[in-house]
């Protein structure tokens, strides 16, 4: 300790070494590698050089058909995740929250999606809305209605994959609002009784703003999560189709990546998407932080 | 007591020699089940025959051996011979370091017993960089017992697409079963070629930089198609998996997929209905034309004991019984030249008439069309979304389809550079 | 008729009985201090007429009314806990005029109500800041600020000086008890500290284990406990209680009886007494506090201590003298108040 009562500096690199070396090794330097390689073409074979080519792979992804299709539907999985995925599970977390120990129940079955595995989920639900004697047809059938075959429409596949992907998350984001709920002192809710607040009153002027911050993390971890957790549904289920209806920027990246072997086309796509991230979560910042009650 | 302890030494070392002497080559397939089994055993065959020589089979599904193919190349984890899927061919020529099989022709003589056609996929000038392994030929499997409840003759397969679409009609008329459809595969891009190939049009030019379905045969191809799901309403759009299950489930009368499936819907259908299995429906006056699905060998292995290796075991799956076996036992279409005159395949014919229609298909197989280097994700992706939207009625084909081949074009055309 | 009354109130948890019997009567304008140790079910019971407990058995009427099956909001109290509980994320004048916002009251009304409500409080500087950015003390004035811009028909306090310290206490429970009077408010307010009991209470009620021991005016609870817990719990040092059958001095009584004397009931000079009786006993120890002097004497064993005025200047050991008239008897087994006999 120096006079002062501070540690000295040099202790503290030490403790701090390892996972400043483990971030550096699997998170920046993957990122600076993948910047240089949206500037080469190459085509993954260590046997081939890299070749310099500057701005073609952005000029190429940008211009490329797949991309005005994946980039919108990038932008209406994240607007369409944030009711879902954000919002919804509040009142999820709320219901369950007021039932006391009698929500671990609740808590349990809402929390399970999240354990399961996403190729199980896709494949199980592919078979369930299947026009050739799906469940879901034949359930319907029982009442004499007809089952559309949603995958195959381009207008409902998206939803059926965002609709997926919600219910997937729902539990997990519950869990973490029920975390930001147990932390609400109890006395705040009293008082505001006692001021003359009913169920809604109290939800509006106290649960809520306090939950901001809760709900701020999961508003930026969800969108960027949720990006490449749709993938396994895309791959399992549509491909990308139909019509390029459900593909989007993380997806097409992993075509040009590991299926043509265009890693250029891959790394440029991969820094757009980062790009679009980054604006996304600094919009949301900006616009949002100074609402989010941080507490001292 | 040092003597015998050194003698001792020196016999444990002897012994272990031939052991440390073994040489190890990797084979990466994407083999499941039955036919995994079969490939085991003939890789035991060879081992018995080849002392000194040991082969790892690695497998990967055939979604993602491509891909795993390609990283272990990268990351110089050993591959010494990989199954390569057909389109890809060209690819992995120009991409990977890839070994001619007949660098030294002495070594490999065994070339000799496969059908010319069957080396074009990977031939360059005289170079043979690929030998085929594991094809399969598309073929009309067909529900008898659903043809009977639908008034139709199970013992009359239809021969031409008119007799299909007449059938399936019949079959969604008086049952509850869809009536047919066709492996598309991923992209539908082996669907789309096979579709209009059969049909008397090309599917993309030589070099893979042009498309060339626009043509009046292959829009009628592609036409027909669209009937089939939107005017006739015989072909419920689903994916290859669906269309398979419901096949099996005896939910569909008719379902056009590999040769090489027809182990599996042999054994799905056993005890629920009657299989058949007819050539691939003529499209009007034209001659039978289809190209193969499936996989090639390609030689990786680096010179010396492991290549030497490899190219034994490449001739033990190029001889003529053991090609012939492999094809009985796993349904992938015969490669080796004139295979009737194998007495264990005539023998073999004979047991299980279903394989028949196979065998005569097989001279009427051409090469499977070639994808070049740019491009290719755009363009697939161009092919994948025409049939969506033929399939969904937004267009008659005589309007969708040169657009398509169009844009197509365009994507494809930074090879010319 | 009184304005609060607690009828037969009681909160059981299985078999455990937090708060027993609790049967109060409470005027209109009273000032009643709950007080008692720890887990003594004094919070429970204010709780209970808050409505944040739901009793057992019995009924609560608040004025005219029933109020025992309504909720919180319905019942025109406030409250003032412990921690005063201000919304974090509101500022002062937020949390004072909430309730007033619930109402629907115009805005310019609650600003008005607000700004003499902080008047009263003299807390008119701090109405833009934070709950987090004031001290202890202003965050214990906006919360009896946040009760009174209600106008309710009680008010209710759940030890809010327990978290100030000694000095602020001190001025902080004038303050209370002034401002309550002016308002002529009921009041219920609950506290471990008899101090608080005995100086803010116009009567108080010393609870133990759920039990009421003793409802009355502090100075007639201080002069006449019911009871030894009573006895030694109220008054600060707390009343001497000796067996009798040890003590130094005599009074009648059964020979397992307690006998208590108040340290400042022991005297130097038998003038001062009514019926003096010496008794002999070891001076260990003086407490000289300015003011006056804590004597800590030792009689066979037995602790005593006695209060003085002014400084203890005596080196010698001195004669002690207890009044007769103002001894206590207890029962032994019970604790229970003997009548005086002598």
């Amino acid at each position: 300790m120096t006079p002062s009562g501070r540690a000295r500096p040099s202790i503290a690199w030490a403790y701090l070494a390892p996972i400043l070396v483990l971030m550096a090794v699997f998170t920046y330097w993957p990122f600076i590698h993948t910047l240089y390689l949206s500037f080469v073409s190459w085509n993954l074979n260590p046997g081939q050089p890299t070749k310099w080519v500057g701005l073609a792979n952005y000029e190429g992804v940008a211009g490329s058909p797949l991309f005005a299709a994946a980039a919108r539907n990038t932008l209406i999985y994240i607007a369409a995740g944030i009711p879902l995925k954000v919002l919804l599970p509040i009142p999820l977390a709320v219901a369950v929250w007021s039932f006391g120990a009698g929500g671990h129940v609740y808590r349990t079955i809402l929390f399970l999606p999240t354990l399961l595995s996403f190729v199980v989920v896709a494949v199980a639900w592919s078979w369930l809305l299947s026009p050739l004697g799906g469940y879901m047809q034949q359930f319907l059938g029982l009442f004499g209605l007809g089952m559309p075959n949603l995958l195959a429409d381009p207008d409902w596949a998206i939803w059926v994959v965002l609709g997926l992907s919600s219910w997937k998350i729902l539990g997990f984001n519950m869990l973490l609002y029920l975390a930001g709920l147990a932390s609400i002192n109890r006395h705040y809710i009293e008082a505001m009784r006692l001021d003359g607040a009913g169920d809604w009153a109290v939800l509006r002027h106290l649960i809520w703003p306090l939950l901001t911050p809760t709900t701020f993390f999961v508003l930026v971890s969800t969108v960027v999560f949720t990006i490449q957790q749709v993938f396994t549904p895309i791959d399992v289920m549509t491909q990308g189709g139909p019509s390029n209806a459900t593909t989007n920027l993380f997806y097409m990246v992993y075509q040009y990546t590991f299926l043509t072997f265009n890693v250029g086309y891959g790394a440029a796509g991969t820094v757009l998407l980062f790009v679009l991230l980054l604006f996304v979560t600094l919009v949301k910042v900006g616009l949002l932080d100074r609402h989010v009650q941080y507490k001292q | 007591m040092i003597r015998s302890t050194l003698l001792a030494a020196a016999a444990v070392l002897g012994l272990a020699g031939p052991a440390l002497a073994d040489t190890e080559i990797v084979f990466y397939h994407y083999q499941t089940g039955a036919s995994r089994e079969v490939l085991k055993s003939i890789i035991a065959d060879f081992e018995g025959a080849t002392p000194g020589v040991k082969v790892r089979e690695i497998f990967k599904s055939s979604e993602t051996i491509t891909a795993d193919v390609q990283s272990a190349l990268a990351a110089r984890r050993p591959v010494d011979i990989a199954t390569v899927i057909g389109k890809n061919i060209n690819f992995f020529l120009t991409n990977t370091p890839a070994v001619a099989l007949n660098e030294d022709p002495a070594k490999a003589p065994w070339l000799d017993n496969y059908l010319p056609n069957f080396l074009d996929l990977g031939r360059v000038g005289g170079k043979v960089y690929a030998i085929p392994h594991a094809y399969g030929t598309p073929m009309l499997y067909v529900n008898k017992t659903l043809f009977a409840e639908a008034g139709l003759d199970p013992n009359k397969l239809p021969r031409t697409w008119d007799e299909v679409i007449a059938a399936a009609q019949a079959v969604t008329a008086r049952t509850k079963a869809a009536g047919v459809a066709q492996l598309q595969a991923s992209s539908k891009d082996y669907g789309t070629m096979l579709m209009v190939t059969a049909a008397g049009a090309e599917y993309l030019s030589k070099d893979g930089t042009r498309a060339l379905f626009d043509s009046p045969k292959g829009i009628a191809a592609l036409q027909m198609w669209q009937d089939l799901a939107v005017k006739y309403k015989v072909m419920p759009i689903a994916d290859d998996r669906q269309w398979t299950a419901a096949f099996q489930g005896g939910r569909m009368a008719m379902y056009i997929n590999s040769s090489a499936g027809l182990r599996g819907f042999v054994d799905g259908s056993a005890g629920k209905f009657e299989l058949g299995v007819a050539q691939y429906p003529l499209f009007g006056n034209e001659p039978r034309r289809v190209p193969n699905s499936g996989a090639a060998l390609m030689l990786y292995a680096p010179a010396g004991e492991k290549r030497d290796a490899a190219l034994k075991f490449l001739g033990h799956l190029s001889k003529r019984e053991v090609s012939n076996r492999w094809s009985r036992e796993t349904g992938y279409m015969p490669l080796a030249k004139d295979p009737l005159a194998d007495p264990a395949m005539k023998r073999y014919v004979e047991e299980f008439p279903l394989v028949a229609p196979v065998i005569a298909q097989m001279a009427e197989t051409v090469p499977t069309a070639v994808w070049p280097e740019k491009g290719t994700l755009e363009a697939q992706n161009i092919v994948s979304n025409l049939i969506d939207d033929l399939w969904a009625g937004k267009a008659p084909a005589a309007v969708l389809v040169p657009d398509a081949a169009k844009r197509m074009n365009q994507a494809l055309a930074a090879n010319k550079q | 008729m009184a304005d609060i009354v607690f009828d037969g109130i009681e909160k059981r948890f299985g078999t455990v009985a937090a708060v027993a019997r609790f049967d109060l009567d409470i005027g209109h304008g009273e000032f009643v201090v709950l007080v008692g140790p720890s887990g003594c079910g004094k919070t429970t019971s204010l709780r209970m007429l808050a409505g944040l407990e739901q009793p057992t058995a019995g009924r609560i009427r608040l004025g005219p009314d029933d109020i025992t099956d309504r909720p919180p909001r319905e019942r025109n109290i406030a409250m003032v806990f412990q921690s005063y509980a201000l919304y974090p994320h509101m500022t002062v004048a937020e949390n004072i005029g909430f309730s007033l916002r619930l109402k629907r009251m115009s805005k310019r009304e609650i600003a008005a109500e607000v700004a003499q409500a902080a008047a009263t409080m003299g807390i008119e500087g701090l109405l833009e800041r934070k709950p987090r950015e004031l001290s202890g003390g202003q965050r214990q004035r906006v919360a009896v600020c946040r009760a009174i811009v209600r106008r309710p028909q009680a008010f209710l306090f759940d030890e809010p000086l327990s978290n100030l310290d000694a000095r602020l206490r001190a001025s902080a429970r004038a303050e209370i008890r002034t401002l309550q009077q002016r308002l002529g408010v009921t009041a219920v307010y609950v506290t471990h500290d008899q101090v608080e009991a005995m100086t803010m209470a116009d009567r108080m009620v010393v609870m133990k284990d759920g039990h009421i021991q003793q409802i009355g005016r502090p100075l007639d609870v201080y002069a006449h406990p019911a009871n030894a817990f009573v006895a030694g719990f109220i008054g600060a040092p707390a009343m001497n209680l000796l067996p009798l059958a040890r003590a130094p001095f005599a009074a009648a009584g059964p020979a397992d009886a307690l006998v208590g004397v108040r340290p400042e009931d022991i005297r130097l000079d038998p003038a001062s007494c009514i019926r003096p009786q010496p008794f002999q006993a070891r001076l260990r120890h003086v407490e000289a506090l300015g003011a006056e002097s804590l004597l800590h004497l030792d009689h066979d064993g037995l602790a005593l201590q006695m209060r003085l005025p002014g400084s203890w200047q005596g080196a010698e050991l001195p004669q002690f003298f207890v009044d007769a008239a103002r001894l206590h008897l207890f029962c032994g087994r019970t604790g229970a108040r003997l009548p005086a006999s002598v």
